[in-house]
Parts: C-alpha cells; structure tokens; sequence
C-alpha cells in the first residue's frame, strides 16, 4: 500500500518527546523520516525515560520506541565540522527540518534558516522551543511541565480551593507536537503548490495558551479572571457532574483507586440517572427539577450517587447508566485503553511492531482513519545509528570503508 | 499588501459542534475559507458561555467567539430536503467537509461520503466525533460530554493529587475541553495529510476521527508502562503521575502562587541550582550535595533548601532567577497573565480583533509563526446568518429564491 506522504524526506533533529511526536505523525503516513541524533548527546527518551527491557542502554527504551518507530535513525555528531557537513549534505536532499533544541542551537551550527535555505532554497524548517526564537525569554529553556505551568494549563486544572493538581503528564510534549506536525504539512502543502519553503517558529507556551478555552476572552471583555473548577461542568452547566468511586474488580489486585464520570446534561437525563441510581422518588421531585436548583442540592445528590456507584465495578456502572440514556464512563488507565476497552479494540488502536532489542510490542497507533491512505506501521524506532549504513549508503553515496571509519572517528557517531 | 497564506483557495464546509469547531478555526485561520453551516436556531455551541457581560444571545457567546474565528457563517436548517440539497449544493463546491454529526446522520440527510464523492471525487470527508463511526460504543448509542471523554480516553487516570494532599480525591478533568481540542488536532493533521495527498492522486477520501481514540494516544508514559511492565501510574499532584511516589516539583511560593521547580537532569544544572541556593543564603545546609554520590542520600537537603527558598520568594521571581542560569523552572501562572508580558507583547503574540462595532477584542494569537504564509484571524466569528446570502450566491441562488427560503424558514439570513 502507497502511503499519502510517500516521496517526502524529513530530518528529525528532535529529541525527548515533542519533536519526535510531530514527526512520527509524518511517518505514520509514509514520509521517509530520518532521526538524526548522537552519541555525543544522547536522546533523553533513550536513556532516562523508562520502561527498559533488560540491561539499560540507548536502544532498551520502550517510551523510545513508542515515539521514533517508522522512522530511520541515523548518528551524526553534531559538535565536529565534518558531522555537520555531512548534515548539510543530508539537508540538501531533504524537504524539511524539524527540531525542538533551546533557541540557538541550530544558529551555533550554522544552520538556522538563512542557513539552511543556502542549502536547499525551498526547505521547509520547524522550529519548536519552548519559548520561541525571538523575545526577551528566547533562552528560557521549558520541558513539558514547564510549558503547562506557564501557559495556564496548569492553573486551569484542580479544585479551585487547593493548589493546582496540573496535567500528570507532558501533554504539551504531545500537543506541541500535534503543532509540529500540522506547522509541517501547512507548510509542506503550500511549498507544493507554490514550490516556496518557509520558516515556523513555535513557541509551545504560546500554543498552549491558545488551548486556554475563554479565559484570555473572558478576561479581556468581562475582567474576570480564569480559575480551576475541578470536575464541576463550568459552562454549560450541568448537574450532577462529577467523578465518583466504584468498587474495584473483583480480586484485582491493582487496588482501591476506580471511579466512574457522569455528566447529566438535561433534565431527560436526571430523571434517568435518578431512577437508574434507585432513587426513583427524586425523578419527579420538585427540588432537582432544574440545573440550577440540582446545583444547589449537589451535596445530597452527589452523596447519593457514590453510594450507588462504590456498591458496583466501574464497568457495571457504566453500562447500567449508559444503558439508561446517562452519559457515563470510567476513568480508564491504560489497563483498560489497551486491553479492556471494545472500542478501542474495535478500532485496531495499538499496533504491534518488533524491535530487535524490546521485542514485540504495541504501541499508540494512529486514531484518524483514512479510507484509501490509512497509517501503516513498518518498523519499529531504530536502534541508535541503526541506519548509517543505507542512509549514507544509498543517499549520500559513502562507502562501507568511508562509513565504518566516519563510525571509528567518531563522526558518525 | 495582502500576505500569500498556505491554505488560500481550500474551501472547506463545517457542519460542527465542538468537536469540530476547533479544526476548523484553525484551518481558517491559516487561510482556508471555512463556511460553517448551523441550524436555524445557530450552533448549540452559541448557547455555552462565558458571555459578552449578560448578551445571552446567539451571537454574546465568547466560547462561541473563540472557536470560530475566521469563518463564515449560513444559518441553514439540513434536516430540511431543500436545506439538504443546498448543503450539497456548499459541498460540492468545496474541498473538504467537516463535520460531526452522530454517526449514520449523514447517510439519512444524504450526505454522506458515498453521495457526496460521487458527485465531487476530489472532496475529503472528515468525521469527527466521540468515538468514531462504528464500534460497540456506537451501536449502544453511547452519550458523552468532555468529562466522560477524558475518562474513557484516559487523560484523567494520571491527574489529580497526592493522598498526602486529601483523602480518597478522584482523578481530575484538567479544564478547558481538552475532548475536543485533540480530536481537532487529529482531524486538522489528518485532513492535511489528505490535502497533501490529494496533489497527487487528484482524489479525496474519507476520514474518520474518534476523539476517544485521540486522547487514548495523548497520555505519554501510562501507556508504555503499562505495555511493558503491567504497571499502573498513581496520581500525584503538580507532577507526572509515577509508578513509585517521587519528589515533588510543584511549591507555593511567598506570594502564594505556586511554582513548578524541576530538579535539573544533569551536572551542570546541579551545580548552577546549588549555586542560585548559596546565593540566596542557603549555602551552609546543601553543601553536601555538590557531589552526586551523596545526593540520593541526603536528598531531603535540597527538597528542605527550595521549600525555605520558594516562602522567600516570589514565583516570578524565581521563575526567571531559575531560568537566566538554565534551569527550567516555570511559573504556575493563569493565562491570562501573559497580557501584559513583555515576552508576549514582543513577539506580538495576542491579537485585537475588530468586531465591527467599534469594539476590539483581545484574543490569543498565532500557535505558530510562518514566515512565509502567516497565520492571522481575518474576522471575528459569523454572526447567525451573517454570510447566508453571500455563500448562497457564490453557488448560484437567485436573490428571489433566497427570499422564498427564508419565507419557508430553510435558511435564516441576517439584513442586507
């Protein structure tokens, strides 16, 4: 099957997480991407962020496999001249760059956009630190929570009387680089049609303030200033809506810690809920006939819920409100989204690929499907210069001796 | 001098609620002329608020206004067969349909990708909604809100507190409608891979995003932990959710806000850290801890030094005390904040946009910076019915035909 972005190149400077999210999108949809990395830096995915399988070493790294699989993985060292021409040279046959260093990395090299577009004039490059390029904070330096923390993303989330409990992961690493990809086909897709390359400058806490729903809006029209809601609805209002304990499975053994969303969105649905929870008597009951006057009763109606639900599974509470019309769903862990979730099952979402080193494995597949180009998965993320050989091989025309020595001098390396 | 933008002459058709509504902002902001089509009544996403002060009408949402910038709107009642048949009329001069009807929906409205393709081969057709067009959730006729999709995608599962910080707390939605931002990411990137493919092949497709799905693939180390190593994550507050409890990183600071301080990976980030604390009159109790072999055994040290340090001091300050010697510390600041930042207003970030009345409004700027095709909000969002005859007689309806339709109440059009 011939993918949708067959027949474009990318190089891959990006390392930890954001950078290589937005490229793997690429590759999951046929773009040759080619990795870029070093000995003389080591990606942080490859060496400190877990799981390892066996003994730790830059090719054990389960996070690395998730985030570079598809993709071609190649080591240049970046710190010696005759790395970064063999960098150029691979610039000059390539359609993109992306990377996610701090500001004036690729400048120190030589090869910010003045300098790569001296190579190849219709390059496309992405650049995504977490601050931008430009700037009074250009050489603040951010990883994922960092950018959640100033962006507001952070304070947006958690009851509003306690500190903020925050995201309990890098999501702006993902979304920074849901950013990178679509900076990268925009790009990519007017520089075909116009054969024009461009600069993008991402700044990922700008991004992520734009994720910042009606805060900046409601600040400037209405002088109110955002806060953290919990699991309250906010806007629309709804009532009841919340997080409620259900008992844990049967004999399983991962513990007391398994809650159910609800989220009533009429008074259709509260007549259901009530009945649903055996509190028909409420259905009717004049005192929770409206969201506003539910609001106010929230306590006694919240009291009622968790007892029925801490009496069932998640899953059992679940499919009795779902069948009743009520929306509801378990907090799922990833127990759940990989192995207990039928729509997700349904959907095929986690490929399995092999790696020679961590073995077979799923991993987060792609949750658009296209109908004639769909993502493949082909391989699994390269072990570290897994791919000198056929990459400067075959598109840079080396030799193995020119290659293997390069390798011994620590060059490509 | 009009700047050339990256997706000029892409007309794309927006049948959305939510969980569209963000794609399409964002592919109209890049250029792309979105008409988005709403019942007569106006988008159910017109009645969510926030509000222009008490304006609870169609047009005072700021929700509404947020979501939809750049768009044209046409107040068209498709459950209608004429309404329908003028839909068709919009789709089969576009280049992508965007929508988010409940799945089959579109079949009975004839619209969908069969009927539609067959008319106009190169249209991309990109469904979005909570759980995908098929599937057991599908069939059991499954409702949802935002809170129930980060549940079942999985977001929530690491989000939310320590015990230590309250008993039996449950997970946590972070707020804002993050349901609905990342399956429109999917959708955008997706139907940019479709664009980019359709030069080629010269033939659209079909595309079918489950925001589910979206999230279940945004939750970064749970998922490999638990393919890997059967291990769940617990919750912890301010930081990632971990397999062991581990330090944290979050710390209220003397003005109350609080602050995210990492401890730095590397050596050199150490010695600058220990270097800021000596300064800062705690040199005499970390002393200790410039050697790494000793770290692990007196790590209470350097968690005591920035709890004393933070009451100290404020959150921006040492935001940016932590930040010019390399360390990536980040204030917990509310969005809103960046307002009168000099960063922000350097880089021009936010944008006043003129909403015709005499008002600007400030609104959140450029996710990215193009050079070349910039991005920008060409309008506020479409008043109810502002654009009904203007995209009606781009596609050839007589101005006798437009007035019938509102006689018949299949379109509503705001005044000439």
């Amino acid at each position: 099957m011939s993918g949708a972005l067959d027949g474009l190149r990318i190089i891959d400077l990006g390392w930890a997480m954001a950078g290589p999210q937005a490229a793997r999108i690429l590759a999951d949809f046929g773009a040759e991407v080619i990795k870029v990395e070093s000995r003389a830096r080591p990606d942080l995915a490859r060496v400190v962020f877990g799981p390892h399988v066996g003994e730790r070493t830059y090719d054990s790294s389960g996070y690395f496999n998730n985030f570079n699989r598809n993709k071609r993985g190649v080591t240049i060292n970046m710190t010696r001249d005759e790395g970064r021409e063999i960098f150029r040279r691979l610039v000059t046959i390539s359609d993109a760059v992306i990377e996610n260093f701090s500001s004036g990395v690729m400048a120190n090299w030589g090869l910010d956009y003045d300098g790569l577009r001296k190579l190849r004039e219709d390059i496309v490059y992405v650049s995504m630190a977490g601050l931008g390029h430009s700037g009074p904070y250009v050489d603040y330096q951010t990883f994922g929570p960092t950018v959640q923390a100033l962006s507001g993303l952070t304070h947006l989330s958690g009851f509003s009387d306690m500190q903020p409990a925050g995201w309990g992961y890098s999501y702006m690493d993902h979304t920074g680089g849901y950013y990178g990809a679509m900076a990268l086909l925009q790009a990519l897709f007017h520089r075909k049609r116009t054969g024009r390359g461009q600069y993008v400058d991402i700044a990922q806490v700008e991004a992520a303030i734009t994720l910042t729903g009606t805060s900046i809006l409601d600040y400037g029209v209405n002088g109110r200033r955002s806060d953290r809601i919990g699991n309250r609805s906010g806007e629309p209002p709804m009532s009841p809506h919340g997080v409620y304990r259900c008992a844990p499975e049967p004999g399983d053994s991962i513990g007391d810690d398994d809650w159910i969303a609800i989220a009533v969105e009429g008074d259709e649905q509260w007549r259901a809920l009530a009945i649903a929870i055996e509190r028909a008597a409420w259905a009717d009951d004049r005192r929770f006939a409206t969201v506003a006057s539910r609001i106010a009763y929230e306590p006694v109606i919240d009291d009622a819920i968790s007892a029925w639900t801490r009496a069932r599974s998640a899953k059992e509470a679940q499919a009795t409100l779902q069948a009743a019309g009520v929306a509801a769903g378990r907090v799922q862990r990833s127990r759940e989204l990989y192995d207990d979730d039928p729509q997700l099952a349904h959907r095929g979402l986690f490929p399995t690929v092999e790696h020679s080193v961590v073995g077979r494995h799923r991993i987060d597949g792609m949750p658009a499907q296209l109908s004639r180009t769909p993502a493949t998965f082909r391989r699994a993320a390269p072990r570290i210069g897994e791919d000198n050989a056929d990459v400067f091989g075959d598109l840079l025309g080396m030799t193995t001796d020119e290659i293997a020595h390069l390798e011994e001098e620590q060059i490509l390396w | 001098m009009v700047s050339e933008r990256a997706l000029s002459g892409i007309r794309v058709i927006e049948i959305a609620d939510a969980y569209g509504e963000w794609c399409g902002k964002l592919l109209a902001d890049m250029g792309a002329d979105v008409i988005k089509i709403e019942p007569p009544s106006g988008s159910p996403t017109r009645a969510v608020g926030p509000f222009d002060g008490g304006d609870t009408s169609a047009d005072g949402s700021l929700y509404f206004w947020h979501c939809n910038t750049s768009k044209r709107g046409i107040a068209l009642d498709i459950e209608q067969p004429r309404g329908a048949d003028l839909a068709r009329g919009l789709i089969d001069s576009a280049d992508v349909l965007l929508e988010t009807l409940p799945p089959g929906r579109a079949a009975e409205l004839g619209l969908n990708y069969a009927t539609l393709s067959s008319r106009n081969p190169r249209l991309i057709h990109a469904a979005v909604t909570p759980f995908g067009q098929s599937g057991p959730y599908v069939d059991a006729g499954y409702r949802t809100t935002d809170l129930v999709t980060m549940a079942l995608g999985g977001p929530m599962q690491s989000c939310g507190y320590d015990e230590a910080d309250g008993d039996g707390l449950p997970p946590v939605r972070p707020g804002q409608f993050h349901s609905y931002h990342t399956a429109s990411h999917y959708a955008h990137i997706t139907i940019m891979v479709a664009l980019m493919e359709r030069e080629t092949s010269g033939l659209g497709q079909f595309i079918d995003v489950s925001a589910q799905a979206a999230l279940a693939v945004t939750v970064e180390f749970s998922s490999v932990y638990w393919e890997y190593e059967h291990v769940i994550l617990r919750r912890q507050t301010g930081r990632h959710s971990s397999a062991t409890q581990s330090a944290r990183t979050q710390y209220i600071c003397a003005d109350g806000t609080p602050i995210n301080l990492a401890i730095p990976l590397d050596e050199r980030g150490w010695q600058r850290l220990l270097d800021l604390l000596r300064d800062e009159g705690l040199g005499d109790q970390i002393d200790e801890l410039r050697e790494p072999a000793k770290r692990l055994e007196h790590a209470s040290l350097i968690f005591d030094a920035l709890e004393v340090l933070t009451a100290q001091r404020t959150s921006e300050d040492l935001f940016h005390m932590g930040q010019r010697i390399g360390l990536t510390w980040g204030a917990v600041r509310a969005p809103e904040d960046w307002l009168d930042d000099p960063h922000a207003r350097d880089r021009r970030f936010f944008v006043d946009v003129d909403h015709g009345d005499g008002r600007h409004v400030t609104y959140p700027g450029a996710p990215y910076k193009f050079s070349g095709t910039p991005w920008s909000i060409a309008r506020r969002a479409p008043m109810l019915g502002e654009h009904t005859r203007d995209t009606l007689s781009e596609i050839g309806i007589a101005d006798a035909d437009v007035r019938q339709l509102i006689d018949e109440q299949v379109i509503v059009a705001s005044k000439e």
